[in-house]
């Protein structure tokens, strides 16, 4: 369980700083407001709106479930009937498609803070095309592995490949409707800033999923423990 | 009684807040609602109903314990399916739902003074998926096999072979029903923590936040960090049961075939389950916690002694339960310094839990103590926590664990600590707030003859089953058949246990009709009848109209304890009382 406890410790963390700039060390009783309009003593919010808070402590339960999953992935691989996954080159296609994405969906974000209709609906296009490019390759790569006769059982590399990747796939499908909501809204106003919040949230979303598929693809096909393995006999 | 000036005027003309939802139907206003009290209302009454359920369960599990003869339909397979689901329900379906959905939807936004929840159409999705779940649960009844017999922790491998009851139908729809409720958690926890961030009113800082809600709060933010450690459990397993997968199945040969699984890893499931398991134990009792400061302040009169030791307790309590869950697994064979390290954390999480109790005793030092049925209940909870407390003290240590681990003694240890205190503090809770739901008070006899008989019940069905556990009766047996090891009197107490658990059951009834007879017969509450502090108590309409505060939401002056200020008009300050209109010296 080690990595989620290390995901656990970060989020402490940041919660502890947090909690100490918005005044857990007060004392209530001391302080009585002076009447009205005066606000209360300490600092009251944090800044943004619910959604942006919203999206944070989303992400991070989202992160809890990704650290769960690769925490018991690596308690799986000591069992003897591990092996390795062939290799698939798709992978890296699909870890190319979703970058894009991300990429574009930033640019859409910039795009609406310039207030540019053409570049927005360009980027938020290509956004679109490139998340749904990343869920064809990553059932191709699916495919590839079924016809190298490595199905969802037998292997359990390729049954914790399946199911990462299928809950992977999930959130982005989420994700998609929510981009979903951003066109529609687009296409009745067609003014990018009205649509401004909710393209930079979804570019949140992207780009921490994205963060999370390297993290997978790199546990998944192997690379992480070669090159762990790698700084271990540097090492020694 | 004086009439204390509040603080900004409250108008109670119908305000339009394009923000908020506003229901332009019946259904919209009454079951597809998206207001808070609606949903804390529709949780709770879901919750309660499956309460009374899993009841019933425990009825039939003691009868076959105490006079194993008498119901003829209660075989080895009937009971593990008594008890698996009572467990379930009781853990996940009731407690949290309880706590969370039904008093953390009614009472955070009175309370930080909101109109609402900050995400209203995902708080309703919450509530409508929570109920799928449990229709889920609850249709393995009705299915081929019936539920699973697997016990609550689910422990594969034999939560999924064939020897196990509920094989066929009931662990699959359990294992989805489980999923379920996790989504629909997710959505109600994500508004729970986001309100307390984002919707507090003017005036109101953290450290002025009613206790209540801090517990609420924490607990909120542990369920979302750990219950996806349950959802993966369950996904984990589902595919190892339907789709042939070997995540946590081992080699198995059955009925001379072998299995095709292979390789698995039962003990991952165990770290998986138990990772959710045992900050789910503080899920349940942070909220207990706040609930229960906050009803001994207002009874007592007196303000909680060191509010911010109890906020820093609650938030370490909560840190602390994520490293503590291998405490549950001392016998599973893991690495014995694990052991040892787990023990360590374990005590070390008594120091937070041992600050909260000193400064209920302290609150209650010297107090205005008035012996109302919240506080009866909330004075209840104290023993019986500390109670609890003690015996998980000595499971927390491997030594004494191992021999008393799979006896009566597990049982008794858990059922104080998570089952009764965190129900008595429901219970003093339900008698405190019903009037500002209902604007009627519950009949106060009834009320103190409920509290009695549960609180003196739950001793005498609980505390001699320490004793049957320390003669090594184990537990999850359905009959003790011919053994020698313990005595007949043992049989005795078990049909001792089992008559009191009839009679404080059948009391829950009384409870249930104060509720439903009360509604329309109870005498008018008033606005604040226990003259407290919170804002709760302070809205212009009881029960608080959709939108909770008229026109304009309040202002926040001060914390939430202010009673017996010296110099100040009344016993009590509302928060919400500006400091000019107050006096005395705070």
């Amino acid at each position: 369980m080690t990595v989620v406890l290390a995901f656990l410790i970060v989020v402490a963390g940041i919660a502890g700083v947090w909690l100490a700039r918005h005044g857990i060390m007060e004392k209530p009783w001391l302080h009585v407001s002076p009447a009205s309009p005066t606000p209360g003593h300490g600092r009251a919010r944090p800044a943004g709106s619910p959604g942006r808070i919203g999206l944070r402590v989303f992400l991070t339960v989202v992160g809890a479930l990704f650290a769960v999953l690769l925490s018991a992935n690596l308690m799986r691989m000591e069992a003897t009937d591990w092996r390795v996954l062939p290799n698939l080159p798709l992978v890296w296609v699909a870890t190319a498609f979703l970058a894009l994405s991300s990429a574009t969906l930033h640019g859409a974000v910039l795009s609406a803070r310039r207030r540019d209709p053409d570049g927005f609906a360009h980027a938020i296009a290509a956004a679109t095309v490139t998340a749904a490019a990343f869920l064809v390759t990553q059932v191709l790569t699916w495919r590839q592995l079924a016809s190298a006769g490595v199905g969802l059982s037998g292997n359990p590399a390729a049954s914790f490949f399946y199911l990462l990747t299928g809950l992977h796939g999930l959130h982005i499908v989420g994700g998609l409707a929510a981009l979903g909501r951003c066109w529609a809204r687009w296409a009745r106003t067609r003014r990018p800033e009205a649509v401004r919040e909710g393209i930079e949230l979804c570019a949140v979303y992207w780009h921490v999923l994205l963060a999370i598929w390297l993290i997978l693809a790199a546990v998944l096909t192997g690379w992480a423990g070669a090159f762990a393995a790698t700084c271990l006999s540097l090492v020694r | 009684m004086t009439e204390i000036p509040l603080g900004p005027a409250v108008e109670t003309e119908p305000f339009h807040d394009d923000d908020l939802y506003h229901p332009r139907s019946w259904l919209t206003k009454y079951v597809f609602s998206q207001d808070a009290k609606v949903i804390a209302i529709q949780y709770s009454a879901t919750a309660l109903f499956l309460g009374f359920v899993a009841l019933a369960l425990s009825w039939l599990m003691r009868l076959q314990l105490g006079f194993p003869d008498l119901v003829t339909f209660i075989d080895a397979d009937a009971y593990y399916q008594l008890i698996t689901m009572h467990g379930m329900m009781m853990v996940v379906y009731v407690l949290t739902a309880l706590f969370l959905g039904g008093f953390g939807n009614y009472l955070i936004p009175l309370m930080v003074g909101a109109r609402d929840m900050v995400f209203p159409y995902a708080n309703m999705l919450s509530f409508w998926l929570y109920l799928v779940a449990v229709v889920l649960l609850l249709s393995t009844f009705f299915l081929p096999g019936g539920p699973t017999g697997a016990g609550w922790t689910l422990y594969p491998p034999q939560a999924i072979l064939s020897g196990t009851p509920g094989q066929e139908w009931g662990i699959i729809l359990m294992l989805l029903s489980l999923i379920v409720f996790v989504i629909g958690f997710t959505m109600g926890g994500l508004n729970y923590v986001v309100t307390v961030l984002q919707g507090r009113t003017e005036g109101m800082t953290l450290m002025r936040m009613p206790l209540t809600v801090w517990g609420i709060f924490t607990a909120s933010v542990m369920a979302l960090l750990a219950f996806p450690a349950l959802f993966v459990g369950a996904v984990m397993m589902l595919f190892d049961k339907l789709l042939g997968t070997s995540f946590f199945m081992p080699a198995l040969i059955e009925m001379g075939e072998h299995l095709k699984y292979g390789g698995g890893s039962p003990v991952l499931f165990q770290h998986l389950f138990w990772f959710f398991g045992h900050p789910e134990v503080y899920i349940v009792a942070l909220p207990a916690f706040g609930i229960v400061s906050d009803l001994i302040s207002t009874h007592a009169r007196r303000n909680i002694f060191g509010y911010r030791m109890m906020v820093w307790a609650i938030i370490a309590i909560g840190a602390l339960s994520f490293v503590v869950w291998a405490h549950h697994m001392y016998v599973s064979g893991m690495n014995p310094y694990f052991g040892f390290f787990f023990a360590t954390t374990t005590l070390i999480i008594a120091i937070p839990t041992a600050i909260k109790v000193y400064n209920w005793i302290l609150t209650l030092w010297r107090g205005d103590i008035h012996l109302t049925t919240p506080m009866l209940f909330s004075l209840g909870f104290i023993i019986t926590f500390v109670n609890g407390g003690l015996t998980g003290l000595f499971l927390g240590n491997v030594v004494v664990d191992v021999p008393l681990s799979d006896t009566m003694f597990v049982v008794a240890h858990f059922h104080m600590v998570m089952g009764v205190a965190p129900i008595l503090v429901i219970f003093g809770a339900i008698y405190h707030w019903y009037p500002k739901v209902t604007g009627r008070m519950l009949h106060e006899g009834l009320g103190k003859l409920h509290f009695w008989i549960t609180f003196l019940g739950a001793y005498a069905i609980f505390f001699p089953m320490h004793y049957l556990g320390l003669i090594g009766v184990p537990r999850r047996y359905h009959e003790m058949g011919d053994a020698t090891f313990f005595p007949e009197s043992a049989q005795s107490l078990n049909a001792a246990i089992t008559v009191m658990a009839l009679v404080v059951g059948a009391f829950q009834f009384v409870f249930l009709f104060n509720l439903i007879w009360s509604l329309r017969r109870g005498e008018p509450a008033g606005g604040n009848p226990w003259r407290a502090t919170s804002l709760e108590w302070q809205t212009p309409e009881t029960p608080p109209p959709h939108g909770n505060w008229g026109r304009t939401v309040p202002v926040v002056y001060r914390w939430a304890y202010d009673y017996n200020v010296p110099g100040a008009a009344e016993d009590f300050i509302p928060q919400n009382q500006p400091p000019a209109a107050a006096g005395g010296m705070a």
